[in-house]
């Protein structure tokens, strides 16, 4: 029994790890989240089955403690984060207001390791010819270090299409955010 | 994952069984204890735990409120006596239900805690119990019982690095420090009984040890998480925490009741109100809104703070949203404005109630009242869109 | 919390085998800290056949002068060196079939090995050097947070980032940013060096029991042990990674061992 758990879990490691990150040239980027965006430069795109933290596609330029742009759906009655099926978690509404599904967004990050998280500037913003929401994020990171970031999201039938971008707010912040600010600007929904 | 999971719970399992056939009481510790020799497992643990009390400094999880903080050093202090030196007592932001000390005197006390804890008596009985744990060896006696008997994770490290899994080794290790803090059954009882004694000898009212059970176990009884709700009353081959009923039993035979304090709950509430409503949101994101609702309700009936908690109620009543729970929560907003402390978050809520409702005029008037009230709002673009859109102006 | 902790480690874990898990999973320790100093002044020297003579180091430090950043009220620029040494990370963990402890002994005999030798070395190359003073910046917000960047830039340069290329050290070229500056600022250094350090060393019965198991399935697992050093050259005006130099093997707990790693490692990194 033991012997077979083991052998069982070597296997689904060794199938994660089959999945790797790949390099994405500057142009549309498919996502798993079902959306495009375009980006000018190159990145480097860690698929939904290695994301540890949270449910759909990260892109990242120099790590994912450094820059990180998570691409993602959530849908309804469905976290965010990658949680157990029954744990009290963060989880998307289908009837949530504009300002609860930022907080959502908000406590989700809260749970995976980020502090003293909070929006700033919501406002809303027309994405792909549909009314959406932007916002900013400010906070730190589990050691201490303060990220900022931006955010944006759009209702789009029985799901949220999220995106979400994170940096240290020392150098890496603004050395990618105004091509963060033209990668949000380019979502292409379904 | 799973199948790892569970073959190293079976193996820790097994290993904790085995631990329980070895002597590794230490006795108690003198105040002013450090270890002295380096090559110890206590000195290991001691650094590792300075280092993480160092950087946990940094990692803006520490409530800044210098007065709270104060007040619970002090609390620590009065418990421990000849032990007040060795301690160091950190608020830290977790929604949960806890407090912890590690061997190094690190004690870290949950805002969960103190956001349920209606007295600083009931705050007391947590902190003496935890100052047990730390006084008896508690940690020291369980690690080195795991350390007896356990090769789980040894041998569940070495198979899965030899199955190509790498440094996934190190999870079994992980597993097995972590588990080596899950304080044993009698341990926890024996942190009940003498916690009961120091918060005497300290002059607080050893009744609030009963109290602060109680009620979390009617707000555990109230929850509407259907796993969460099964696991009350289990009582399973490994579980080592005694049930909470049993507990009471046993804190109400024990505990000896002082004088009540008529004024110990309005001054409790005093010091822990600038942090209600933040608290209050940390544990109603988490969904599980049965308990939230409880654990809201018992805040209220203490009839302060009225115009944040039914704010808090409504917000309950919006993330369940049941049939019915629509007007619940409008009339919790409107219980809410009624109070001086009402947030101003309240009437933008009450202005998306009406506008979901199609009533235009009387959400724009609640999202104007929204932005007069709180004129640096975080959402003022989005609600001054919301409030446009309403009357059919462009922005 | 504890569990928290666990399980933010396992998390890490999971995705860290696939990748490059030594340096994610390092995200949570602090830069600069100075673990159990106070341990360190309250005990006896260790003895005994684990234990590291220390007095090698000592002398080692004892030859390696080094320029003082004195203490004034009023903002003087301090003297200019070639190099600002910052204090050696190091974690040295001692793995038993009960489980793995980060050895107190081990980690600060390490460190100040480390410590001792990369200040010989540089006096022995003619480069000027100052050392980092945590002490000094304890309340400097801007360095605290140049410090937990550095952990996590650090951190990341193992991570494959393959629009970099594919080579395993394909983004080992990160970088702090300007705000770096204000180390050379505070100290009148051109460049900074990090060390950093990890080892697990197993016990007797971790040996003993992977015989068994090779006994009983057939398959004798391989040894845990692993011994890694990673020194770091970063340009104080642009915050920029120049150069990195590692070594494997070796312990770290040895002042001669210690002393070999430091000559290997830092073979490949040009100060000029």
């Amino acid at each position: 029994m033991i012997r077979s758990g083991l052998v069982l879990s070597a296997l689904v490691l060794m199938a994660a790890c089959a999945v790797t990150p790949k390099a994405v040239a500057p142009g549309p980027v498919a996502s798993s989240a079902g959306f495009e965006v375009t980006i000018k430069e190159s990145w480097s795109q860690w698929p939904a089955e290695i994301n540890p933290a949270t449910q759909g596609d990260m892109l990242t330029k120099d790590g994912m403690l450094l820059n990180r742009l998570h691409l993602a759906k959530v849908k309804v009655g469905e976290p965010w984060i990658r949680a157990a099926k029954n744990a009290d978690v963060p989880r998307h509404r289908a009837d949530a207001s504009e300002i609860e599904t930022v907080d959502f967004v908000v406590a989700s990050l809260k749970r995976i390791g980020y502090s003293e998280m909070e929006a700033s500037e919501i406002r809303p913003e027309t994405i792909d010819g549909q009314s959406g929401v932007r916002f900013g994020l400010n906070g730190k990171w589990e050691n201490g270090l303060d990220v900022r970031g931006d955010a944006a999201f759009v209702p789009s039938k029985d799901e949220l299409k999220l995106v979400v971008f994170l940096a240290p707010k020392m150098h890496y912040y603004e050395t990618s955010a105004a091509e963060v600010d033209g990668i949000i600007g380019s979502i292409n929904l379904p | 994952m799973t199948s790892f999971s569970f073959t190293r719970s079976a193996l820790l399992g097994a290993a904790l069984l085995l631990a329980a056939c070895s002597s590794t009481d230490q006795g108690s510790r003198t105040a002013g204890q450090r270890p002295t020799n380096l090559k110890s497992t206590e000195a290991s643990l001691w650094y590792q735990m300075e280092t993480f009390e160092k950087s946990l400094k940094n990692t803006g999880r520490v409530e800044k409120d210098a007065a709270l903080q104060a007040r619970m050093a002090e609390i620590a202090c009065e418990l421990s006596g000849d032990y007040c030196a060795d301690l160091r007592v950190y608020v830290v932001r977790d929604p949960s239900f806890n407090a912890s000390m590690a061997p190094n005197g690190m004690l870290l006390i949950h805002s969960g805690l103190l956001l349920r804890a209606e007295t600083e008596d009931e705050v007391a009985f947590v902190l003496a119990h935890e100052f047990v744990h730390f006084f008896e060896n508690h940690s020291m006696e369980r690690y080195a019982a795991v350390r007896n008997a356990n090769i789980a994770g040894a041998v569940v490290g070495s198979v899965l690095g030899g199955a190509g899994a790498g440094s996934l080794s190190s999870l079994g290790y992980a597993a097995a420090f972590g588990g080596a803090f899950a304080f044993s059954r009698d341990q926890e009882l024996e942190a009940d009984r003498l916690g009961l004694d120091f918060m005497r000898t300290a002059g607080f009212d050893p009744k609030a040890a009963p109290a602060i059970w109680k009620n979390l176990l009617t707000e555990l009884e109230a929850t509407s998480n259907k796993k969460k709700a099964k696991e009350i009353d289990r009582s399973g081959m490994f579980d080592t925490h005694p049930l909470i009923r049993e507990r009471i039993t046993l804190l109400d035979s024990f505990a000896v009741g002082i004088e009540p304090d008529p004024t110990a709950r309005a001054r409790y509430r005093a010091m822990v109100r600038p942090h209600i409503q933040d608290w209050m949101m940390d544990v109603v994101a988490d969904g599980d809104h049965g308990s939230s609702l409880a654990l809201t309700e018992r805040l209220m009936n203490q009839a302060e703070d009225l115009g944040t908690l039914n704010y808090i109620k409504a917000r309950i009543y919006m993330m369940r949203s049941q049939e019915g729970d629509r007007a619940k929560s409008e009339e919790a907003l409107i219980a809410a404005a009624n109070y001086p402390d009402v947030p101003a978050a309240a009437l933008r809520e009450l202005g998306t109630i009406y506008r979901a409702r199609g009533e235009r005029e009387q959400a724009a008037a609640s999202l104007r009242d929204y932005l007069l009230a709180d004129p640096g709002a975080r959402d003022r673009a989005l609600v001054e869109s919301q409030i446009h859109e309403l009357e059919e102006t462009s922005p | 919390m504890k569990g928290g902790i666990v399980k933010g480690a396992a998390a890490l874990l999971w995705v860290g085998f696939c990748l490059n898990s030594g340096a994610i999973a390092q995200i949570t320790d602090t830069a600069g800290a100075e673990p159990a100093a106070e341990i360190a002044a309250d005990a006896p020297a260790a003895t005994g056949p684990e234990s590291v003579p220390e007095d090698g180091a000592e002398t080692v430090a004892e030859i390696a002068p080094e320029a003082v950043v004195a203490e004034t009220a009023e903002v003087v620029a301090p003297p200019h060196v070639d190099l600002l040494l910052m204090p050696a990370d190091a974690k040295v963990v001692f793995i038993t079939t009960g489980g793995a402890e980060q050895r107190a002994d081990w980690s600060e005999a390490a460190k100040k090995n480390f410590d001792s030798h990369l200040a010989a070395n540089m006096d022995a190359s003619g480069k000027s050097h100052v050392r980092f003073d945590p002490a000094r910046h304890e309340a400097d917000e801007d360095i605290t947070q140049l410090l937990l960047l550095w952990d996590v830039v650090a951190a990341s340069t193992g991570t494959p980032m393959p629009h970099k290329g594919k080579k395993f050290d394909s983004n080992q070229g990160l970088t702090l940013g300007s705000s770096a500056s204000k180390l050379a600022d505070a100290y009148g250094a051109d460049k900074a060096v990090f060390v950093s350090h990890y080892s697990q060393i197993e016990s007797g019965g971790v040996f003993l029991t992977q015989v068994m198991i090779g006994a009983a399935t057939g398959y004798v697992p391989p040894s845990a042990n692993v011994r890694a050093t990673t020194t770091r050259l970063v340009d104080l005006k642009s915050g920029n990674i120049l150069s990195t130099g590692s070594a494997f093997g070796g312990d770290a707990r040895s002042v001669d061992e210690s002393q070999g790693i430091t000559t290997r490692m830092l073979k490949s990194i040009s100060f000029n």
